[in-house]
């Protein structure tokens, strides 16, 4: 019998040999960059002592479109002196902290928990580079922004892409007209702004929720920064560590803002907000289904670029206040920054970065494309602040305003929030006395706090 | 006696060859479970005792987040009550249907094929999808069982927003994608011998009767499997909950694992995490044994003498 043909053996062995090539092949490092090369380094080796791409990840969905047409500008090219960015949005704290564990984070990252990467040495203090930067000016940044971008003296990052005045009430004036209101002037107080959303909450015969007026709990409203400062208390203290969440104005809060999902319904109302394009941040507003929101800068020019037929409608005003605080403005700002990773291969390159987003040329892109404001005074007085309906009053609002927050300052504020939110669904389905509440999540605070080694 | 011992002798060219050859041929998966089964496994266990948040070093703190979870974790209890629960009704219900099933899809009816590969299709697909198609279906406020009962002018039935609702829906759509199990029994009572049932029907036997004493005890062996297989998977249930309920309304629905996901990766508590993994792997284990000690009594091998 001719027996010219492979033997098992042989093809085994050569099937393996392949396997071992391929699989050495696909472990090689890639050579094309992600996104495409700034001026200057087209063609160019990249020098092999400073590498020549900057790595940036953002956990934001939309501000995509922004980073494409910067990265275009001949602007941007010149200041990044021929490096490639390669960036990511959406890249949530899942896959970020999964990179640092590894050893190989981005260069710089924004939209994360910043005073808690930082506390824990995640990223690194920027402030020498800031001091001598030609471009940040802090005298030119909102002084909220500026003190929020510090921690016990260090500087958590480069304050940029977005920031400026946290808190409003937005209401669809068009769905409170329908609803009877009388829209010259916007509600203020909790009392008055729970009598808007009772004429705005519409059910069937049979009792199922149609649209409400305000969900409590939403957007910034989320965060006991809102809760806290609507009521007067300051629940957690930096220099101290000390945590006041078992004050009584917190308790009491906690009814009050329980009666609105009360009114609506528990059960429809998560039931609303497990649905597809209701159940994140906003979207019930940009469906209609909800009518008032606890929004910062963002939500007008957010609203108009992603839904303008209810945009249109929008309008903004004053956090609401307990009634025996109801002469207090109250409003947050606070930090979002490229922040720069411990373990970055170009830190340089990603302060870089952050000093781009200070430029006229980065701001109005992102204002115009994504409708976000950051806090630069220069380039707050060329902002139109009527091009986005609602938008005025945050442009309008800082010299009103009486009392100041700058928010999520907590080392543990992702964990509190998780507590928070089960707590007060326990006050609003009656399961739990409000001060009763308010207690647990002092201890449990408390006990986080230790427990992570903090205390 | 003597006893008779092999010749020692060293390997030959060939044979070393060979065992070069077996090693090299192995090695993918000897180095893939190394690194990513054995070494992850072992490096769980003893961050299991540190203070671990992936950033800062781990600083060694003993059983402290094992005494922690049992003692003073605000969640622990309920996410463990919320999982056995699943688990406690979901399993043994899913092993029932899925039996149930696939006795029927044995029997000669019409289109008996096709009602196979649609029992099985909730199996493939992916569970995400799963997820929403039920969340079209059972929501409050847009669901079409809603949607019917809001026409007809009926009061809602808030089955995924509701605490009381949430988990027994969760275990409906478990219960339904049992699909896997459903091929599995098929299998095993296309093995039953034909000769036991006409045993069976010469001593006077009726369907019922054929299918208890007959039918069941020679898929005993099956059963074991499945619900084993059920219990693991069960525990670990981690993307119909997160994309359904999000683990609401009010913790109703935070499973063990997705309760781990939010300790590691929200609260920076890869430490606590940790313990939680090995909790749940004791937990499992415990189960296991259980049913493997307990399986000789219910449990028939037609083999066995």
């Amino acid at each position: 019998m001719n027996n010219n043909g492979i033997s098992r053996r042989q093809f085994l062995q050569w099937g393996a040999m392949t396997a071992g090539v391929v699989a050495l092949a696909a472990c090689a490092p890639s050579g094309a960059p992600a996104s495409a090369p700034a001026a200057g380094s087209e063609g160019a080796a990249a020098p092999a002592a400073a590498p020549n791409t900057v790595q940036y990840w953002y956990a934001w969905g939309n501000l995509d479109p922004a980073m494409a047409k910067i990265i275009e500008t001949e602007e941007f090219k010149a200041h990044m002196g021929g490096a490639t960015l390669e960036y990511k949005g959406s890249a949530n704290q899942d896959s970020l902290l999964t990179a640092i564990a590894a050893g190989t984070p981005p260069d710089g990252g924004s939209n994360y928990s910043y005073v808690n990467l930082f506390t824990r040495g995640a990223t690194i203090d920027v402030k020498d580079m800031a001091d001598a930067s030609t471009v940040l000016k802090a005298d030119d940044i909102l002084e909220g922004i500026w003190n929020s971008a510090f921690y016990k003296g260090g500087m958590i990052g480069v304050p940029g892409i977005e920031c400026f005045n946290w808190w409003g009430l937005n209401v669809n004036i068009d769905a409170a007209e329908k609803a009877g209101l009388d829209t010259t002037t916007l509600p203020k107080t909790w009392d008055e702004v729970l009598e808007w959303h009772k004429a705005m909450t519409k059910k069937d015969d049979a009792g199922n929720l149609l649209q409400f007026g305000l969900d409590p709990y939403d957007a910034m409203a989320n965060e006991p920064d809102f809760l806290a400062a609507s009521y007067g208390v300051k629940w957690f203290d930096e220099e101290t560590g000390k945590f006041d969440l078992a004050n009584p104005r917190i308790a009491e809060g906690l009814d009050t803002l329980g009666e609105f999902i009360r009114i609506a319904g528990p059960d429809q109302f998560a039931g609303m907000r497990q649905v597809e394009g209701n159940g994140t941040w906003g979207a019930a507003y940009n469906a209609g289904v909800q009518n008032m929101i606890m929004e910062g800068y963002w939500h007008p020019g957010e609203t108009q670029i992603q839904k303008p037929e209810i945009a249109q409608f929008n309008r903004s005003s004053w956090a609401p206040v307990p009634a025996d605080r109801k002469d207090a403005n109250i409003m947050a700002t606070g930090l979002h920054a490229v922040v720069i990773f411990k373990d970055a291969k170009n830190k340089e390159g990603a302060f870089k970065l952050g000093e781009f987003f200070q430029t006229p040329t980065a701001l109005d892109i992102i204002f115009n494309e994504v409708g976000w404001i950051h806090g630069v005074k220069s380039w707050l007085t060329t902002v139109d602040k009527n091009k986005y309906p609602g938008l005025a009053f945050y442009v309008d609002a800082g010299p009103q305003v009486t009392e100041w927050t700058i928010g999520r300052r907590c080392p543990i504020n992702d964990f509190v929030i998780t507590q928070y939110t089960e707590l007060r669904e326990q006050v609003y389905r009656n399961l739990m006395e409000p001060q009763a509440a308010a207690d647990e999540l002092q201890k449990r605070a408390e006990a986080e706090w230790q427990a992570q080694g903090l205390g | 006696m003597a006893v008779a011992t092999a010749p020692t002798r060293g390997m030959t060219k060939t044979e070393k060859r060979n065992q070069l050859m077996g090693l090299l041929f192995i090695s993918p998966w000897l180095i893939g479970f190394l690194l990513f089964a054995l070494f992850p496994l072992i490096a769980s266990l003893y961050y299991s005792m540190t203070n671990y948040d992936f950033i800062r070093d781990p600083q060694f703190i003993g059983l402290a987040n094992y005494v922690r979870l049992f003692t003073t974790d605000p969640d622990f209890w309920t996410v463990m009550y919320n999982t056995i629960y699943y688990v406690g009704f979901g399993v043994p219900l899913g092993i029932a249907v899925a039996f149930l099933i696939a006795n029927l899809l044995n029997s000669e009816i019409k289109g008996r094929t096709l009602f196979r590969s649609v029992i099985y299709i909730p199996s493939i697909v992916p569970a995400v999808c799963t997820a929403m198609v039920w969340l079209f279906i059972l929501n409050v406020q847009y669901g079409a069982i809603n949607g019917i009962l809001k026409t007809i002018g009926w009061q809602t039935i808030p089955f995924l927003s509701s605490p009381e609702l949430a988990k027994p829906s969760l275990i409906m759509i478990y219960v339904w994608a049992q699909g896997t199990a459903v091929v599995i029994f098929l299998a095993a009572l296309q093995d039953v011998p034909r000769s036991l049932y006409d045993a069976a029907l010469v001593d006077g036997a009726n369907a019922w009767a054929r299918f208890w004493n007959v039918t069941v005890p020679m898929c005993t062996p099956v059963i074991l499997f499945n619900f084993i297989m059920g219990i693991i998977a069960a525990f670990q249930d981690f993307t119909l909950p997160f994309v359904l309920t999000g683990g609401g309304p009010m913790k109703s629905t935070e499973f063990y694992v997705v309760n781990l996901y939010r300790n590691a990766f929200v609260q920076f508590s890869i430490g606590k995490a940790s313990a939680m993994a090995w909790i749940l792997f004791l937990i499992i284990l415990l189960f296991s044994v259980i049913l493997f000690r307990t399986s000789a009594r219910w449990v028939y091998y037609g083999g066995e003498k």
